[in-house]
C-alpha cells in the first residue's frame, strides 16, 4: 500500500509538473492599441543597456532583453522555441546562420518594414541580410572584416616588418621561427570554419554561391584549395601552428607571447577576446590590414558579425522591424551598441559615431594612434559572401574533418573535400536544387 | 488466489482449501481489479515517460525535413514523411560507424579494466589481515562522489601540455612533455577517467556482496587448508557472481551511453570530434544540425542495440552460472 502511495503521489507530482511545462506565458501577447513589449533574445553583455535606452525614448514599444546564450546555443533554442510558436520577437544572428534560419522557418522577411535603410550599409554587408528575391531577412548591426593583429613589441624585438602580402606573410612566419624558436608567427584555428571562409572569400571563392533558385558548392575548389594550401604549407613547415583556438591551451600560449599575430574578424581588436584570453597583452597588439594576394587587391571578406531578425511567430514584425532598424542604421541606435559594447558597427551612421570615440584602454591594441583609420579603411574594401542554407552542417563538418586531417596527416585540402560532399548531399537530401 | 493476492506474495502452491473457504465469505466481495488498480500508477508513468517517448522518437525518425520543391534557394522546410531513409542515411554514415569504432575500443579498455581492478580492490579489502579498510574503502569510492563532468574538466586540465604538473616535473628533468590528448591516446585518457570514476561504485557492490557471504565458509576452508588466493579465486569469486553480472550489466549500458567525459573534453583539444561517440553524433545531429528527424533514428538504433547487448550479456552469464 505503501508503495502505491508513493507511486501514486509520483504520477500527480508528474502530471502537474506536465501541465506546468506546457501552460508557457506568451508575452507577446498585446492588444493592438497599448503599449507593445517585445522580446529580444541576444547574448550581447550590453543589451539591456541598449534596450533602456530605447526604451527611454518609446514608451509605445518597450524591448525586453533575453540571454539564452551564443552562437550555436540559442540557434539550438530558436528553433525549438519558435517551432513551438513561443518564440521571441527578435533574435541576435551571426551572419553566417541567417540562411539556416531562414530555411528552419525562423526569420521572417521583414523588407516591406525596413525599405529605406539599404543606403546606409556598404552593398557587402547589405548582402548578408538581403537574401532570396528581395527578402530581407535581418538588419545589419554589426561587422567582422577580416585584419591582422601583431604583437608590436615582439615584431620590433625580433626585427621583423608587417607584412602586406600572404607571401610576405609566410616569409615572416619563416624569419619568426628563425628568431623565436619557440614562437609561430600565427595560428591555424582548426575549429572555425568561418575563419578560411573568409579568407577563401578574399581570394575570391565563395563556399556557396546562388544561381538561377540552384546552389552550387564549392568548397573545395580552385580558391579554397589555394588557400588551404597555403596554410597547411605554413603548417607543415611548423611556423604556423594548428590549434583550436579560444582554448585554455590556445589562450596561454596567446598570453605569453608564443602566437605573433592573429589573421581575425575585426572583433578579435574591438572585443573582449584579448582581456579574457591573454589579459597580459593588452596594448601590446596593433592592427594592420589583412595581407593581399596580390598588390593591388585590398578586398576582405567577414569573419562573423551581427544581424538581428524578427521570427516568423512575432505579433508584432512592424515595430519589431522598426527598433532594429533604430538600432542599426540611426546614429542613436548605433551608438548605444557602441558605447555599451564597443561593437564595430555595420551602418555608415555607426561607423561616424565609432570613428569619434576613442579606443578604451582594456581593448587589445590600446593606444594605437591610427587604429580607427585602419579599420575603417579595412571596412570599405569588405567583398561579398554568400552563405548557404546549410551551414551548421558546413561548420561542424569542418571542425571535425579538418581535425582529423591534421592528426592523421592528411591535407587540408582533403578535409575540405570530405566537407564538400557532406554538404552538398545534406543540401540535395534536404531538398535544394543543387548543381 | 486472485481474491488474496497480497495475503500470500510467495505461495507457490494454492492455500489450503479449507483456509480459503472460511476467508472468502468473511471478506467483502471479490475485486478482480483490485491488482491493476495498484498498478496503474507504474504503469500510466511507464506509459507516459518510457513507451510514449520511444514512441514519439520512433515516429520522428520516419520523418524528415525537406524543402518543397520549387521553393527557390532559400525555401523553409517542411515535416515529410520519408519512411526508412533516416535508417539508411545513420547506419551508412561513415561518422557513424567510426563513432561506433571508438566506442568499441573505448569500451574494450574501460569495461575489463573497471569490473577486474574494482574486483581486485574488493578482494583485497575482504582480506581478515586487511589494515585501515575503513579509510581505503571511502578512498577508493570517493572520486564516484564527483561529477563526472566537473572529473573530466579536472583531467583535462592535468591532460593539457601547458597546465599539466606532470609535463612540468617531465620537462624540469630534461624529460619530453606527455600529451594524453592526442590523437594515438585520446581513447585511453577518456578510458582513464570513466575507470577512475566508477571504480569505487563496483567496487562497493561486490564487497557488499563479499560481505554477506558467511564467515563459516571461509573457516570451513581454512580448516581444510586453504591459502587465501585460493580462496579467493575458489570460494569468494564464485559465491559473488551475481553481483559481478549486475555490474558487467552496469558498466556494459553505461559504457554504451558514454557521453559527458568526451563533451566536457571537447573544448579543450580538438582530437575529440563533435561526433566522436555515438551519443554525441546525436546530439550534434539535433541540436547543432538541427536535424532532429536524423538525431532520433540514430537514437533507437543505439537503443535497440543496447537492449540486444544487455539480453546477449544476461543470457551468456546465466548459461554459465546454470553450468557452474
Amino acid at each position: 500500500m505503501k508503495r502505491s502511495a508513493v507511486w501514486i503521489t509520483a504520477a500527480v507530482v508528474g502530471a502537474l509538473s506536465l501541465g506546468g511545462c506546457s501552460a508557457g506565458s506568451d508575452s507577446t501577447t498585446a492588444t493592438e492599441s497599448g503599449p507593445v513589449t517585445l522580446t529580444w533574445w541576444t547574448w550581447w553583455a550590453g543589451a539591456p543597456g541598449i534596450a533602456d535606452a530605447w526604451n527611454a525614448e518609446h514608451p509605445d514599444i518597450q524591448v525586453k532583453v533575453t540571454n539564452v546564450g551564443g552562437g550555436t546555443d540559442q540557434f539550438t533554442k530558436l528553433n525549438a522555441a519558435v517551432r513551438a510558436g513561443e518564440g521571441p520577437d527578435l533574435a541576435l544572428a551571426e551572419y553566417q546562420w541567417l540562411p539556416s534560419y531562414i530555411s528552419s522557418g525562423v526569420a521572417a522577411d521583414i523588407s516591406e518594414y525596413v525599405g529605406g535603410i539599404e543606403d546606409q550599409y556598404s552593398p557587402a554587408v547589405w548582402n548578408l541580410v538581403n537574401l532570396g528575391d528581395g527578402g530581407v531577412y535581418g538588419v545589419p548591426l554589426d561587422q567582422a572584416p577580416m585584419l591582422l593583429m601583431y604583437r608590436a613589441d615582439l615584431f620590433e624585438q625580433y626585427g621583423l616588418s608587417v607584412p602586406t602580402t600572404w607571401d610576405e606573410f609566410a616569409d615572416t612566419a619563416r624569419q619568426s621561427k628563425q628568431a623565436a624558436p619557440d614562437a609561430v608567427l600565427a595560428n591555424f584555428p582548426t575549429s572555425d570554419a568561418g575563419w578560411l571562409a573568409g579568407l577563401t572569400a578574399q581570394a575570391g571563392g565563395d563556399w556557396w554561391s546562388l544561381d538561377d533558385d540552384t546552389w552550387s558548392v564549392d568548397i573545395d575548389g580552385t580558391a579554397p584549395t589555394k588557400v588551404a594550401d597555403y596554410w597547411n604549407g605554413l603548417v607543415s613547415e611548423g611556423v604556423v601552428s594548428a590549434s583550436a583556438s579560444g582554448t585554455p591551451e590556445f589562450n596561454a600560449q596567446l598570453n605569453s607571447g608564443k602566437i605573433l599575430t592573429q589573421v581575425i574578424g575585426s572583433w578579435g581588436a574591438t572585443g573582449s577576446s584579448v582581456k579574457t584570453g591573454a589579459p597580459d597583452t593588452i596594448g601590446k597588439w596593433r592592427i594592420a590590414p589583412l595581407p593581399s594576394w596580390t598588390d593591388d587587391d585590398p578586398g576582405v571578406g567577414f569573419q562573423g558579425g551581427s544581424s538581428s531578425l524578427v521570427t516568423t511567430t512575432s505579433k508584432h514584425p512592424k515595430q519589431a522591424a522598426e527598433f532594429l532598424a533604430w538600432l542599426g542604421s540611426t546614429t542613436e541606435g548605433q551608438g548605444a551598441m557602441i558605447e555599451q559594447g564597443g561593437n564595430f558597427p555595420a551602418s555608415a551612421p555607426g561607423l561616424d559615431v565609432y570613428a569619434s570615440i576613442p579606443q578604451p584602454a582594456d581593448k587589445a591594441a590600446a593606444g594605437q594612434e591610427d587604429f580607427h583609420d585602419i579599420l575603417l579603411d579595412v571596412a570599405a574594401d569588405t567583398t561579398d559572401v554568400t552563405w548557404g542554407p546549410n551551414t551548421t552542417v558546413a561548420f561542424s563538418a569542418y571542425t571535425d574533418q579538418v581535425g582529423k586531417a591534421l592528426q592523421a596527416g592528411r591535407s587540408l585540402a582533403d578535409a575540405l573535400r570530405a566537407v564538400q560532399r557532406t554538404v552538398r548531399a545534406d543540401l540535395a537530401k534536404s531538398g535544394f536544387d543543387v548543381e | 488466489m486472485n481474491t488474496t493476492p497480497l495475503l500470500t506474495p510467495t505461495s507457490a502452491s494454492p492455500p489450503p482449501t479449507d483456509r480459503a473457504r472460511t476467508r472468502v465469505p468473511r471478506h467483502r466481495t471479490p475485486v478482480p481489479f483490485a491488482p491493476y488498480l495498484f498498478l496503474l500508477p507504474a504503469i500510466v508513468l511507464f506509459l507516459l515517460f518510457l513507451v510514449a517517448p520511444i514512441g514519439y522518437a520512433v515516429v520522428l525518425s520516419l520523418f524528415g525535413q525537406r524543402v518543397p520543391a520549387g521553393s527557390g534557394g532559400y525555401g523553409a522546410r517542411e515535416q515529410t514523411f520519408v519512411g526508412i531513409d533516416n535508417y539508411v542515411t545513420s547506419l551508412t554514415d561513415p561518422e557513424f560507424v567510426a563513432s561506433v569504432g571508438r566506442l568499441g575500443l573505448y569500451a574494450v579498455i574501460v569495461i575489463p579494466c573497471t569490473l577486474g581492478i574494482a574486483l581486485l580492490f574488493a578482494l583485497l579489502l575482504d582480506l581478515p589481515s586487511i589494515r585501515g579498510a575503513r579509510i581505503w574503502r571511502t578512498g577508493i569510492l570517493l572520486p564516484y562522489a564527483i561529477p563526472g563532468v566537473i572529473a573530466a574538466m579536472m583531467w583535462g586540465f592535468l591532460y593539457l601540455p601547458s597546465t599539466s604538473p606532470l609535463n612540468a616535473v617531465l620537462t624540469t628533468v630534461g624529460l619530453p612533455a606527455v600529451e594524453p590528448l592526442a590523437s594515438g591516446s585520446v581513447i585511453a585518457a577518456l578510458a582513464n577517467i570513466s575507470i577512475w570514476g566508477s571504480l569505487g561504485f563496483n567496487m562497493v557492490i561486490m564487497f557488499t556482496a563479499l560481505r554477506a557471504v558467511p564467515a563459516e565458509v571461509y573457516e570451513a576452508a581454512r580448516i581444510d587448508g586453504c591459502s587465501e588466493f585460493d580462496i579467493a579465486v575458489r570460494i569468494k569469486i564464485p559465491l559473488i557472481a551475481p553481483s559481478l553480472v549486475l555490474t558487467s550489466l552496469f558498466a556494459l549500458i553505461g559504457t554504451l551511453q558514454a557521453y559527458a567525459e568526451p563533451t566536457a573534453l571537447r573544448p579543450l583539444t580538438d582530437t575529440i570530434s563533435s561526433t566522436f561517440f555515438p551519443l554525441m553524433k546525436v546530439n550534434t545531429d539535433a541540436f547543432t544540425n538541427d536535424n532532429i528527424n536524423g538525431a532520433a533514428a540514430t537514437a533507437v538504433i543505439i537503443a535497440a542495440f543496447t537492449l540486444v547487448a544487455s539480453a546477449i550479456l544476461l543470457r551468456v552469464t546465466r548459461d554459465r552460472s546454470d553450468a557452474s
